[in-house]
């Protein structure tokens, strides 16, 4: 009896895949938005007297591919981008205001891309090292596209732009280097109990 | 069997609705109107002195043997030199001697627009040379900002500000009030100097042989430290001899005599108020992540 | 192909990104100083500072802001600031003259510190800025700016 209700409850948990958006799941789609909300609270909370731009990136990147590199589906990074996003606004993380949320979600949408240009093979030290800095870098990127929007001086958005590129580029791979390691170590044992 | 299965399914999701619940409500909390400086401006990390040292690497804080035309190297953990606040930063920063006398200061940058690697950088020194032997404070108000506008050093300095306290090598000139004395202890040129310029408006009175850092000053028209002076203020001039305080009194027993400045102090508690929320929404996150990882391996269990 | 050609290619992008963008920087700071929209100030031959139309506009406000702190009341207009704020928030102080380039063939202007009192720099409508003499009925001395040179 109790042996059927388990298989139950385990089919029911597969079932409402369809119900939701990229066909994930609602175990995924919540883990997802626990990603997510780590990404922004991360942010929140590792406040590192580092001072060097694109420090944020070594967990940032390294917990947006992590949630990716443990729920492999189309869509995820796109999700935990928006959720990050969205947190980010009501937390007011920054200058920018609503804009804000590009800043997270545009890496989101180029991991679910780049994970497919990878062959989803996230575990890869290597792999991590490239995702990890093009995201870093993107959200750089973005940052100038909303300086732009926002009337920040060309002066400020240009001069520094290479140094603060490499520094992305850095911590982004460290992050990624991270994720890799630790999507390795997990994947196998979540495995059996993350319907992925 | 239905019902069962109806059972775990309405508890699987009032469990995740309440763990939305619980991530949500703090957050909203937060972002809520004037709790924290979440809104018009954002949450911004605070701006911290990192280190304060001479030409050589050594530390200044606390320092005796300080050169007396020193250059001091202050690092900041943020852009502070920016150019949109460069003016309202220099003017943050105050040399006090032991009377709480204002020395003028030369500050120096390398804007970020030219060398991004040095904006955390601000040079200081004195336009004129210290006495020998005496002790100064160098005072950095919390007003300083960095380029981004919100993070200030009252941030991690409960808007006090910075106050450096260092000591110049050399023995410590006295201005004595007998000619006679005068000419006994010191060289009459050194007596004239600089040193004797920063006391010249104070009377020294004690015995011939007090050690010169804990003689007891009392000044018929001494200055004192200035605790609420705007950055551009010059120091309060005691009218009395009960204005002014001995020397030691002056220099040591004030730690907080550096006061706020032209800080906001609303503005302050409102971001203490922010950081204090915070703290609740990272406790908060914390649970959230305990529970979800407990969650987790009870499932994993219950499947094994 | 196969993950580790697409392993290379990406290392190669990586290499390209990071050099592109010191590029773009040069780039930009070179065009920039040629069409008058960023414009360096010069002191002992080299640059300790750029300025912009942007620039301009932020410190115009900062200005106008201390000023109310202070209890003044500055008479610069919106997009102005006074060429001595300028220079002091450049970290330029203790010269002995300033001289300002205009882009093209206009006059350069020499100006001791006494003779800056009047001066504002006010940001155009394509991305540049002119000085203009405020005492002197807001006369514009130099259309588009393209160099500050300070002399010690």
């Amino acid at each position: 009896m109790l042996d059927m209700e388990k298989e139950e409850m385990s089919a029911d948990l597969k079932t409402p895949a369809d119900s939701f958006i990229f066909n994930i799941g609602l175990a995924d789609a919540i883990r997802l938005t626990m990603f997510g909300t780590l990404i922004s609270v991360s942010r929140f909370v590792f406040q590192l007297p580092i001072g060097m731009p694109g420090h944020t990136s070594v967990y940032w990147m390294g917990l947006l591919m992590l949630g990716k590199g443990l729920i492999p589906k189309f869509g995820a990074g796109t999700i935990m981008g928006i959720v990050s996003g969205v947190l980010a606004i009501v937390f007011g993380l920054g200058k920018e205001g609503p804009l804000l949320a590009f800043k997270c979600i545009v890496p989101g949408v180029l991991l679910d891309i780049l994970a497919i240009l990878f062959l989803n093979k996230l575990e890869s030290i290597w792999v991590g090292v490239i995702i990890g800095a093009l995201l870093s870098w993107s959200k750089l990127l973005t940052s100038i596209a909303l300086g732009v929007i926002l009337d920040i001086p060309v002066v400020f958005l240009a001069v520094g732009f290479g140094y603060a590129a490499l520094l992305h580029v850095i911590f982004g791979a460290a992050g990624g280097v991270l994720a890799a390691m630790l999507i390795k170590r997990l994947k196998p044992r979540l495995a059996s109990s993350w319907q992925t | 069997m239905t019902n069962g299965k109806m059972r775990r399914r309405s508890g699987l999701l009032a469990l995740l609705l309440f763990t939305v619940l619980l991530s949500a409500l703090p957050l909203a909390a937060y972002g809520d109107n004037d709790d924290g400086p979440g809104n018009d401006q954002g949450v911004f990390k605070p701006l911290g002195l990192v280190s304060a040292t001479l030409d050589n690497g050594t530390s200044i804080i606390k320092a005796d043997n300080v050169p007396l035309k020193p250059k001091i190297t202050m690092q900041f953990d943020k852009n502070v030199v920016s150019l949109i606040y460069w003016e309202k930063n220099k003017r943050c920063f105050h040399l006090y001697d032991e009377n709480g006398k204002e020395l003028a200061l030369i500050l120096s940058k390398i804007n970020d627009t030219v060398d991004f690697t040095k904006r955390q950088y601000i040079w200081v020194e004195p336009a004129g040379q210290l006495a020998p032997g005496t002790g100064y404070r160098l005072y950095v108000a919390p007003d300083l900002v960095a380029k981004n506008g919100g993070s200030t050093l009252s941030m991690t300095t409960d808007n006090q500000g910075v106050t450096i306290r260092f000591k110049t090598a050399g023995e410590k000139i006295r201005q004595i009030s007998g000619p006679a004395i005068a000419a006994e202890d010191a060289p009459p040129d050194a007596a004239a100097g600089s040193a004797g310029a920063a006391l010249a408006d104070n009377k020294i009175t004690g015995g011939a042989g007090a050690a010169s850092t804990t003689s007891t000053v009392t000044g018929s028209t001494g200055t004192e430290p200035a605790p609420d002076a705007a950055p551009e203020d010059t120091p309060v001039t005691g009218g009395s001899a009960a204005a002014s305080k001995p020397l030691a009194e002056a220099d040591l027993d004030q730690p907080n005599e550096a006061a706020p400045g032209e800080a906001d102090a609303a503005k302050f508690a409102a971001v203490q108020r922010g950081r204090r929320l915070q703290n609740i929404v990272a406790a908060a996150s914390g649970i959230l992540l305990a529970g979800w990882a407990a969650v987790e391996v009870s499932r994993r269990k219950k499947k094994g | 192909m196969t993950v580790n050609k697409r392993i290379i290619a990406g290392i190669l992008l990586l290499i390209l990104i990071v050099g592109g963008s010191y590029f773009f920087e040069q780039i930009t700071k070179a065009q920039g100083s040629r069409n008058g929209r960023l414009v360096p100030v010069i002191q002992h031959d080299e640059t300790t500072a750029y300025l912009d139309a942007g620039v301009i506009r932020q410190l115009g406000r900062q200005e106008q802001e201390m000023n109310k702190d202070a209890g003044e009341t500055g008479d610069n207009g919106d997009n102005e600031v006074s060429l001595g704020f300028v220079l002091g928030s450049a970290g330029v102080a203790g010269y002995q003259y300033i001289e300002v380039s205009g882009a093209g063939d206009s006059e350069d202007i020499k100006l001791g510190p006494r003779d800056i009192g009047g001066i504002v720099l006010s940001s155009n409508s394509n991305s540049t800025f002119a000085m203009a003499d405020k005492a002197g009925g807001n006369r514009v001395i130099i259309k588009e700016v393209a160099k500050i040179y300070v002399a010690d």
